[in-house]
Formats: structure tokens, C-alpha cells, sequence
């Protein structure tokens, strides 16, 4: 309620005591015949109980509201009372309850006539108030003011009992507490009448009505100052009636020349002060509002990502709009919701803020989901349209809100903003502009901060995918995929943990369907589910299987927090589920061949036998990678008391096949050599032993005669063996040389050489000479020198320096083996 | 674990020529091969294979190229080994396999 209304109201209350207060005074005077009263109030005696009476129940009605029943009454008691004198007086029959004057023998008091005419028209004004007749209400009490007014303007313009103007208009005498009490009590029925109409121009704030207000006290104040100096100074008396009349007539007519002067200067003057204000108002406003817009597209601008977005524009949306609070919504469709984003620090609103179910009767709900732009002026039309909202509203104290719908480029919907207001809201065009402004501009940096956001989500994503798959790809054992599960896993699905479960190599089928039946598991065997306390994540797991569809093991991620949407952590699940399964076979079965290729490695490298007069030393190395290893060999043969055969080889391959063919190609050897075959011919025979399935590789084999201090030896392919001897440079061992085993040759040579005591042959494969990017007779160099300069005492420790200085500074993608033979006698000293 | 190598056939007349790069070694061999037997298949009369951009060449390359000469024996195809860089003509020579290719010996 506004200050005008608060004044009408006062103004109400005071009228009706005042018509009451006459009333009773009236009534009591008549009554008491009180001295005091007679001397104080003038005319007292001349008016009649009756009036009292009625003026009492008028104010006494209006007093109260028009819905009152006991105001009703009154009003309607007053009504018919007034009547009934009324038609008395009409019909010559005055009724005198006040008693005749004593002096003259009449009747007190004026004539009742227009007094009763008077009473009769405010009763009624009462009566069409209550029954709520607005405009009927304001006219009969406007009448029935007029006759108060006229009837106390004649009397004041006259001498006391109003002469002057009686002589003029017959039938308008009223005594002084009559028509002071009309004029109050009508004042009263039309402050009581709801409405606009006439009270509502006075109360209105336009600026004719507000000059109006001003000069009307003038207009009212100075007839009745004019009248009242002439009574006082007895004017008529003196100057003479019509000369007198003349004289209040001409001073009147300045009067309200120069109040209507003064009035239009004050009209004037005041609209321009208030064109002025207005428009320095709105241009302020204006001004005030774009400033603000500026401000919120700076902000909006700066924020990154979603999140920012959201929490600016739920505490700075408001600015420009000049309202209260800022919501924001944006639909999840996947969960059927809208999700509310409030500023912070929001007091509470004895509202959820939670999301709402998107059929929910909501305005910021159905403007998201039909793209209406709804605006709520007040709170009946929120009863009427959105009665869900009510609460909210009533509670928040709002007198407005605006509901707009965001769009992104492709016109798809996808949430809505909203805005409330607590002061009075004018929705004009400017207004209405600034709101879809505002809504473009949030639906447009939510849009690009959401493409932004999920393209950061994305690219992290791929990047995690990526980092697991190298992580993968260098596993070689079981435990490796482990732990790249655990540390790359959860990046890809945004879990806060990830963990591999291997399974039983054969699990029990009975096992698996009571799995299946307590749980829901679905084509792609992920299954979801919420942890057991104390830890009640969710989890997620799938069954990681074999290309033979064999489950190796249980892929299970949890999330302290939500979910991701299923359709994308489903997609990312099953491809984790491929790449660890793909990593899981390749690395069992890796591990399954290297386990038997080991074991047919250990069966081939048996120890070297010992032999009266000669030192034998031997190390195998396999490879450090992995894939390398396998088909490396070395065996010694005792072929007599004072003959050692030697044999080095090098199967190509890798692997198990590699491996079985070392096997078998290094038992022929033995076999052959054993049997005493001629070594010119040993690798023919062998060849012809080994038959159709061509096994490829290299060997070098010797035969030591202690006695003689001689060894022959053949090569296949083989890299050429390093004699040294006391005192004389390491020689290359080029002789003997026939080509690798596997490929037809006529070649039968074999070469001698003579061993004295103190020499030591190193037979070696190529792991320990052959380096990518360089010629192999560098490393054949690279060997010799290290034969030659290196301190050694006995062939172990050569062969443990030569394998140190091969393997030292590099990873060996090659098997190594060295073997190193030296004849005793004249001491080792010498040899180096 | 990456060993390039790049693989390119062509023919002229009744020789068909296979020119390799890169490093044939035991992870790229096995694609060196299958290139040898289906050149083998396509030759008529000569194979030629151009050894002169390989930089490395280790034993399961040497296989390589063993059993794509004895397929091409096979079918009376003549295999020959052309401009072998030094570093590979050594690991042929030293392997005793080099003559068998047509490579004269420095």
C-alpha cells in the first residue's frame, strides 16, 4: 500500500469520527441541554436530535468497513430514518423533537428540508457503498458534499442564518453542525468506497492531478477566508448588503485570478521539472542498465568454463535487469530433469533447490521445455497458470518474475533463465529487449563454454585412452597390465579408481550364471552397481575375454561422485575391455612361451665337461627384450681323453620354433661330432639329419687336441672365433669357412691351428659383435682389442669382461653366448 | 620397437625387381618374405633384389632372403642380390651366403 492510499484511508477514519463526534454532540446537546456545549458549538440549538442521530449511524458506518455488518445496518437505519423525516417534512408535517423555540413559538432550528435532503443522499451514498456500487456511491456522496458545502458557504457568505444567500436559493438553510457533518460523513463514504474514481485522482501521481491537490486547499481556503473576514468585520452592516456583496465578490475574483495564475505557473513550472526528471531518470536507467549488460558480457566473457558461467550468472544476471534473484536451468535429458543453478549465499528460500522433474508445472521448467518466454506480472497470475509455483514466490516475497527460454545455434532448447523481481516491475519494450538480450547472451556463453568444456573433456579422454594403450602395448607380464589398468584406466573413465581381477585360467560355468542371475548383465557384460558399506561407491565392471571368448579377468571401476552418462562410460568400458583383453592374451601367452622357451634354453645349456689341461669358461646372456631371446647355444663334447669338441651356434629366430630347432640341430651336432664324423663333412651330415625341414643358422665347431696343441675347426656362417696366444697378437680365425647351415653348398673346408700352451680360443655368437648402424668388422675390432688389453687371469674372467663391455652401455636385443677354452702350461702371466 | 622398411616391386621385360629400405631385421623380416615368395611367384625368368638402401640386416633377414632364393630355385627362377650396402655385404660374406647370391666378395 502507498502513501496515498495510507493518506486516503486516514483521511476515511477521520471524517467518519468527526460526522460521529457531531452526531453525538447533536444528539447529547439535545439531550443534556449542556450550557457548555450551547455556548461552544454555534447553532446547536437549532439543530435537530434527529439529525444528530443520523449524522452518528453515518459516521458510526463509515467508520467501519463497507463488508461490516454492523456499518450495514447503521447505514440502512439511517437511510430509512432520514426518509421517514423527509416525507414527513414534504408532507407539511415537520417533526419538532427538538422541542419549539420558546421566544417565538416555531419550531427550533432552520427548516429540516435540506438537511433531510442531505442525510437522505449520504444514507444512500452509505447503502450503494456497502452493496459495493462504486461510481453511484462517489456521485450521491459528491451530492450530498455539494449540499453540505452550499449550505455552509450560505451561511458563511450571509450573516448567521445565511440570508443572504437564502434570499437567493430558498431552501438551502442547514444549521452549522448539519452541514459540517454532511461534508465530513460524505468525505468519509467516498474515502470508503473502494476503486479508483474519484478518490483514486486524488491519489493518483500524474502531474495535473498533483498540481490540482495543491491549489484546490487555495481554491477552498480563500472564499472561505474572504467570507469569514466579512462576517467578522460585519461588512453588510456597514458598507450596506449589495455594496458589501459587490466587495466580497470583487476581492474573491482576485483571489482566484491570482491562485489560478499562481496554479498555472505551478502546473507549468512543475511539469518541466518533471519532464526533465523523468527523462534524466530513464536516461539514468538506461544508462545504468546497458552499463551493467557491459559488465556481465565482460564477466561472462572471462569465464572458462561451464562452471564459472553458471555461478556468474546466477549472482550477476540481475544487474542489468534491476532484479532481485537470478536462476538459471539447464535440462539433463538423459535423467528427465532440469537442474537449478542459484547464486550463492542464496538465504533460504524454504524451497528445494534440487533439480525438478521436467513435466513439473514450473515457469522456468515449461519455458526450458517449450521455448516460451513467460513473464508473471503479479501473483494472481501465477495462481492461475503455475500454482506450483506459489510457494516459491509468496516465499522469496516477490512481486514479478521472467522466464526465458536459451536456445543453442541450432535452435535446439536446452534450459532457461530465470528472474524475479521484489519491486514493481514495468515490462515495457525496453524492458523486454533488455531480457532477451540478456537470455541470448547467457544461452550463447553457456553454449560456448559447455563445446569448450566437452571438447577438454574429450581431448583428455583420447589422451588418457591413448596413454593406456602405450601403457599396454610395452606390458609384458600380467603384473604390468595391472598396473596400467590402476594408473591409466580411471583417466578414461573419470573414476576414482580402476582395478584388474584376474580370473581362474578356468573358471567354473556354474559360477558365472549364479553371477548372472543375481545381477543384471547385459550384452556387453557391464554391470553396474552401488559398493557395500563402508564404501558405498558405484561401480561399474566389465568382463575383460580372450579372442576365444575364454573371461581372463574383471575390469571394475568406482566413482565417489556421479556417474558419467552411461551411453558414453558404456562405449569407453567395452573398448578397455578389448585393448586389456587383446594385452591379457598376448601377454600369457608371451609368458607362456617364454617360460618354455627358458626350459628348453636350460635343457641345451648344460655345463661344459672339464678336461685335464684345459680351462673352459662360459656365459649365456639372453636378451633383454624378450622377443629376441631364444636359439643361442653352446656344448662341449669329450671325444677322448685328450680331444674336447666345442660347439657354438645361433639359430635364426626366435622364440619356441627357435628354440625346438636349437634343441634338435644341437643334439645332431653332439651326435655327429660324438660319432667321430670328419669336421669337413659334419655340417653336410647334419643337414642331411635334419632332413626336409631346413633349419637355418650358424655354428662354429671345433675339436681340441690336447696332446697335439691343435684345433680344427669348421664354421657355417658363423662369426670367426679369436685365438690368442702368449705374446703374439689375437688373430681373426678365418679358416674352415663354409656357408650357414640351411643353405646347399659344395664347400669342405675345415682349418687348423696350433694352440701352445697359454693360448685360449673365445668362440662367441653374434649378440656380442653385432651392433645396428655398424659394420660387423668393427665389432670383430672392437673384440680383438679388448682380448688384447684387457687384464684377465682366467678365461671366466674374460668372458665376464667381454660380456661386461657388451652389455654395459646398451640393451642387447640379441642373445649372447661366449665361450672361452685355454690350453695350460706356461702360466696365464704371460698371456696378457 | 619400430624397424622401418619399405618395400617396392617392379619388372622389366622378363626380370622382376624387388627394392627394400629400411632395416630388415627380426621384427620386419617376416614382411621382407612374404615380399621375396610373391615376387618369386610373379618372375619369369630373373629376380633382382635391391639391397642398396637397406642399412641393416640381421639373421632373420638373411632367412629372408635363404628362402626366397630356394623358392625361386624351386621354380627356375634365378635370385640375385644387387648393391648390397658394405655393412650388409659383410653379414653375407661372413655368413658364407654371399657367393650364393651372386655377390662378388671385395
Amino acid at each position: 500500500m502507498n502513501d496515498a492510499n495510507v493518506g486516503v484511508e486516514r483521511t476515511r477514519e477521520i471524517s467518519a469520527v468527526l460526522t460521529a463526534s457531531i452526531g453525538a454532540i447533536v444528539v447529547l446537546g439535545a439531550m443534556f441541554d449542556w450550557e457548555a456545549l450551547l455556548s461552544w458549538v454555534p447553532d446547536l440549538p437549532s439543530t435537530k436530535p434527529i439529525t444528530g442521530v443520523v449524522l452518528l449511524l453515518l459516521g458510526l458506518a463509515t467508520l467501519l468497513p463497507s463488508s461490516h455488518w454492523l456499518g450495514r445496518s447503521a447505514t440502512v437505519t439511517a437511510l430509512v430514518l432520514s426518509t421517514v423525516v423527509l416525507g414527513f417534512r414534504l408532507a407539511g408535517r415537520p417533526i419538532h423533537l427538538g422541542g419549539l423555540d420558546t421566544a417565538t413559538g416555531t419550531p427550533n432550528g432552520v427548516p429540516f428540508t435540506p438537511t433531510a435532503i442531505g442525510l437522505l443522499v449520504a444514507s444512500g451514498a452509505g447503502v450503494l457503498r456497502a452493496l459495493g456500487g462504486r461510481a453511484r456511491s462517489q456521485a450521491l456522496a459528491l451530492t450530498s458534499f455539494a449540499l453540505g458545502g452550499f449550505a455552509l458557504l450560505s451561511m458563511l457568505y450571509g450573516d448567521r442564518s445565511g440570508t443572504v444567500l437564502r434570499s437567493q436559493f430558498p431552501g438551502t438553510a442547514m444549521s452549522v453542525p448539519a452541514a459540517v457533518g454532511l461534508i465530513s460523513v460524505s468525505i468519509a463514504t467516498l474515502c470508503g468506497t473502494p476503486g479508483h474514481g474519484v478518490v483514486g485522482w486524488f491519489t493518483t501521481d500524474r502531474l495535473g492531478v498533483r498540481t490540482v491537490r495543491r491549489v484546490l486547499p487555495m481554491a477552498l481556503a480563500v472564499p472561505l477566508v474572504v467570507a469569514g473576514l466579512a462576517s467578522w468585520l460585519d461588512l453588510t452592516r456597514r458598507l450596506g448588503e449589495p455594496r458589501a456583496f459587490a466587495a466580497i465578490a470583487a476581492v474573491m475574483t482576485i483571489a482566484i485570478c491570482l491562485v489560478a495564475v499562481r496554479a498555472a505557473l505551478v502546473i507549468d513550472q512543475m511539469a518541466l521539472v518533471a519532464d526533465r526528471a523523468r527523462q534524466a531518470e530513464e536516461k539514468l536507467a538506461v544508462a545504468h542498465r546497458y552499463g551493467e549488460l557491459a559488465r556481465l558480457a565482460e564477466m561472462l566473457a572471462g569465464a572458462a568454463t561451464t562452471e564459472d558461467v553458471l555461478s556468474f550468472l546466477a549472482e550477476h544476471v540481475t544487474g542489468p535487469v534491476g532484479g532481485t534473484l537470478g536462476v538459471v536451468g539447464l535440462i539433463d535429458a538423459e535423467q528427465a530433469v532440469l537442474h537449478r543453478h542459484f547464486p550463492p549465499n542464496l538465504s533460504p528460500l524454504e524451497v528445494a533447490l534440487g533439480p525438478v522433474p521436467l513435466d513439473q508445472k514450473l515457469p522456468l521448467v515449461v519455458s526450458a521445455t517449450t521455448g516460451r518466454s513467460i513473464i508473471v506480472r503479479n501473483r494472481q497470475e501465477l495462481v492461475d497458470e503455475f500454482p506450483d509455483a506459489v510457494l516459491a514466490f509468496d516465499a522469496g516475497g516477490f512481486s514479478a518474475t521472467a522466464h526465458l527460454p536459451f536456445r543453442d545455434q541450432h535452435g535446439n532448447l536446452f534450459g532457461s533463465l530465470g528472474l524475479a523481481w521484489h519491486d514493481e516491475v514495468v515490462f515495457d519494450d525496453s524492458m523486454f529487449g533488455l531480457l532477451s538480450t540478456v537470455a541470448d547472451l547467457a544461452a550463447q556463453t553457456l553454449e560456448r563454454a559447455w563445446l569448450s568444456d566437452e571438447q577438454n573433456r574429450a581431448g583428455a579422454r583420447a589422451a588418457a585412452l591413448a596413454l593406456l594403450a602405450e601403457s599396454l602395448a610395452r606390458s609384458t607380464a600380467v603384473d604390468d597390465v595391472v598396473l596400467a589398468v590402476e594408473t591409466h584406466v580411471p583417466a578414461v573413465l573419470a573414476s576414482s579408481r580402476a582395478r584388474l581381477e584376474l580370473l581362474d585360467e578356468s573358471p567354473e560355468p556354474e559360477a558365472d550364471a549364479e553371477s548372472g542371475e543375481s545381477e543384471t548383465v547385459d550384452p556387453d557384460e557391464i554391470e553396474f552397481g552401488i559398493g557395500e558399506e563402508p564404501s558405498p561407491a558405484r561401480r561399474a565392471q566389465i568382463v575383460v575375454r580372450s579372442g576365444e571368448g575364454s573371461p581372463l579377468a574383471l575390469v571394475c571401476a568406482e566413482w565417489t561422485d556421479n556417474l558419467p552418462p552411461e551411453a558414453r562410460l558404456r562405449s569407453a568400458l567395452s573398448t578397455v575391455g578389448d585393448v586389456v583383453g587383446q594385452t591379457l592374451e598376448r601377454v600369457r601367452l608371451a609368458d607362456a612361451e617364454h617360460r618354455l622357451v627358458v626350459g628348453l634354453q636350460r635343457r641345451a645349456l648344460r655345463p661344459l665337461p672339464t678336461m685335464q689341461g684345459l680351462e673352459i669358461a662360459a656365459h649365456y646372456e639372453p636378451a633383454s627384450l624378450y622377443l629376441g631371446m631364444g636359439g643361442d647355444w653352446y656344448e662341449g663334447i669329450v671325444q677322448g681323453p685328450h680331444s674336447l669338441g666345442l660347439v657354438v651356434g645361433d639359430v635364426v629366430g626366435h622364440g619356441t620354433d627357435a628354440a625346438i630347432e636349437m634343441l634338435q640341430l644341437s643334439s645332431v651336432l653332439s651326435s655327429l661330432l660324438a660319432l667321430g664324423i670328419p669336421l669337413e663333412h659334419l655340417f653336410d651330415s647334419a643337414q642331411e639329419a635334419v632332413g626336409e625341414a631346413s633349419i637355418y643358422a650358424t655354428a662354429w665347431v671345433g675339436t681340441i687336441d690336447v696332446k697335439e696343441q691343435t684345433m680344427y675347426y669348421v664354421s657355417a656362417g658363423h662369426p670367426p672365433a679369436i685365438l690368442l696366444r702368449p705374446g703374439r697378437q689375437p688373430i681373426l680365425l678365418d679358416g674352415g669357412r663354409q656357408p650357414m647351415l640351411g643353405v646347399r653348398s659344395a664347400d669342405r673346408r675345415s682349418g687348423a691351428v696350433q694352440m701352445p700352451a697359454g693360448s685360449t680360443v673365445v668362440v662367441y655368437t653374434d649378440g656380442l659383435v653385432e651392433r645396428r648402424g655398424e659394420a660387423i668388422d668393427l665389432g670383430f675390432d672392437r673384440l680383438i682389442e679388448q682380448c688384447a688389453s684387457s687384464e684377465w687371469t682366467s678365461p671366466q674372467a674374460l668372458v665376464d669382461g667381454l660380456l661386461h663391455e657388451a652389455t654395459e652401455d646398451r640393451s642387447v636385443d640379441d642373445d649372447i653366448a661366449v665361450v672361452a677354452v685355454r690350453v695350460a702350461g706356461r702360466g696365464a702371466s704371460e698371456s696378457s | 620397437m619400430d624397424s622401418p622398411v619399405a618395400i617396392s616391386t617392379s619388372a622389366d621385360g622378363d626380370t622382376e625387381y624387388v627394392v627394400i629400405a629400411g632395416e630388415v631385421d627380426m621384427v620386419s623380416a617376416s614382411v621382407v618374405e612374404q615380399a621375396l615368395l610373391a615376387a618369386v611367384g610373379r618372375a619369369t625368368v630373373n629376380l633382382v633384389v635391391d639391397l642398396k638402401s637397406v642399412s641393416f640386416l640381421d639373421s632373420s633377414g638373411l632367412r629372408a632372403l635363404i628362402v626366397g632364393r630356394e623358392h625361386a630355385a624351386g621354380v627356375g627362377v634365378t635370385f640375385r642380390i644387387d648393391s648390397p650396402q658394405p655393412v650388409v655385404a659383410r653379414v653375407l660374406q661372413v655368413t658364407g651366403v654371399a657367393e650364393s647370391f651372386g655377390v662378388q666378395p671385395h
